[in-house]
């Protein structure tokens, strides 16, 4: 073990910048999120299609866009408009359009889950009760489905808002793009890299608290 | 770039960084169940001393962004502990520690979800407390943990692609040197995405595989 002194002026110094790179972490996840859930429904509907070939190109969606790597979408997406297309995207729609594919891919898994949960009596019920099918969808299984996959849409809001640390490859000025740039510019990198996880910390782990809370109050009424 | 370049040439650099991919993961994989089980059984133990703590970093890593501490290992490892580490070695070291609070929590949730009963019965029966353990609560806890520690390892290796960015050369690093030499990254980052899915949809298939017998046999 080396003797190693440290000095937290710099990272202090710079926390104005972290914060800064916080608000667009921030604001990316709020936007994929708002892009995502629709998409998710559209998606979740697809895969419960009595049509095959629907059916399958939203299987085909979700099982690829849940097992590749970010950083391969994020790097397509930078390279390949540009110098394939000649169409030059900013950093942020960049990320916002892969952010979109692989969160609406998860999303889309977890209300897919959330509405096959539901006792199929509920629609049955309600056809019986006079509705059509559409509006038995949109007013008996949906809000149920809905208030059961609330705890897990909330997951992958918190692993969303872990991931965009990604974004920082690509340009984005996130917060841990702030925090790469700061920890080589002031040479303090162990001490601005540590205050930037504990930031990542103080923002996620209540939110991860929260959500536990929430999926003690949904099991229970039920 | 014309096929015969890319089966030639192409092809074969991108292969070669996935099989540095599998090494990386298989590698970090085994630091973070091994350690994983030691977090587990620490945070299950009745001691404060070694719960809290265990406790603590589980929340603290999975509260945080891999990326985050890859790049801290890679900067803080040497300059710590005095030893000039390649990229390779600090970056498994980060994945495999990260990966522990992850495969820790799935060890303890797969443990507590055993019956208390099931011990008591195996007690009652004139089991030795070992004999408890190793016949009747470990083999229910494996049946119970196979599947989200296969959803753990596929997050594994997704991750491994991050590696990239300190410069190894597994296969995420040599999909964008290879873009940018080939000039041509659609099919470059195209074939790139699809030998990923190749190395992790097998696994999530076998997750979902185990995941229904797990439902069956409960």
């Amino acid at each position: 073990m080396l003797e190693y002194s440290w000095d937290w002026s710099a990272a202090v110094d710079g926390l104005p910048l972290l914060i800064e790179g916080l608000a667009v972490s921030f604001v990316l996840a709020l936007t994929v999120m708002t892009v995502s859930l629709p998409v998710s429904l559209i998606v979740a509907g697809a895969r419960l299609s009595t049509i095959a070939p629907i059916r399958f190109s939203a299987y085909a969606y979700t099982e690829m866009l849940r097992t590749l790597p970010l950083l391969v979408l994020l790097t397509w997406f930078f390279f390949v408009p540009g110098l394939s297309f000649g169409v030059n995207l900013e950093p942020f729609v960049i990320a916002v359009v892969a952010f979109v594919l692989t969160t609406s891919a998860f999303l889309a898994e977890v209300v897919r889950g959330s509405i096959q949960s539901i006792d199929p009596g509920q629609r049955e019920a309600a056809v019986a009760a006079g509705m059509t099918s559409w509006q038995a969808a949109r007013r008996v299984v949906l809000p149920q489905a809905l208030r059961r996959a609330l705890p897990l849409i909330g997951a992958v809001w918190i692993s969303l808002l872990k991931d965009t640390s990604l974004v920082s490859v690509v340009a984005v000025h996130d917060l841990m793009f702030e925090a790469r740039v700061l920890a080589v510019t002031v040479y303090r990198p162990i001490e601005v890299l540590t205050f930037a996880a504990l930031i990542y910390f103080v923002v996620t782990y209540p939110q991860g608290r929260l959500l536990e809370w929430v999926f003690q109050r949904v099991r229970v009424s039920e | 770039m014309d096929l015969e370049s890319f089966l030639r040439v192409f092809l074969p650099f991108l292969l070669g960084g996935a099989a540095l991919t599998i090494v990386i993961s298989a590698a970090a994989s085994v630091i973070g169940i091994g350690l994983g089980l030691l977090v587990a059984a620490g945070r299950l133990s009745g001691r404060a001393l070694i719960s809290a703590p265990s406790a603590l970093f589980v929340d603290f890593f999975r509260s945080t962004p891999f990326f985050v501490h890859l790049v801290w290992f890679f900067f803080a490892l040497p300059i710590l502990t005095g030893l000039s580490l390649d990229a390779i070695t600090t970056g498994i070291a980060a994945l495999g520690v990260y990966s522990a609070a992850y495969f820790a929590e799935v060890f303890r949730t797969g443990i507590l979800a055993i019956p208390v009963g099931q011990r008591d019965a195996a007690l009652a029966a004139g089991m030795t407390d070992r004999q408890a353990v190793r016949r009747i609560v470990l083999p229910q806890a494996v049946r119970m943990v196979l599947p989200p520690m296969v959803n753990t390892l596929v997050v594994l290796v997704k991750d491994s692609s991050l590696f990239s960015v300190l410069g190894v050369a597994e296969l995420m690093y040599r999909a964008g040197a290879a873009s940018q030499f080939s000039s041509r990254p659609l099919v470059i980052m195209t074939v790139t995405g699809l030998i990923y899915i190749a190395l992790t949809y097998p696994t999530t298939v076998l997750g979902s595989v185990l995941q229904r017998q797990v439902a069956k046999a409960t």
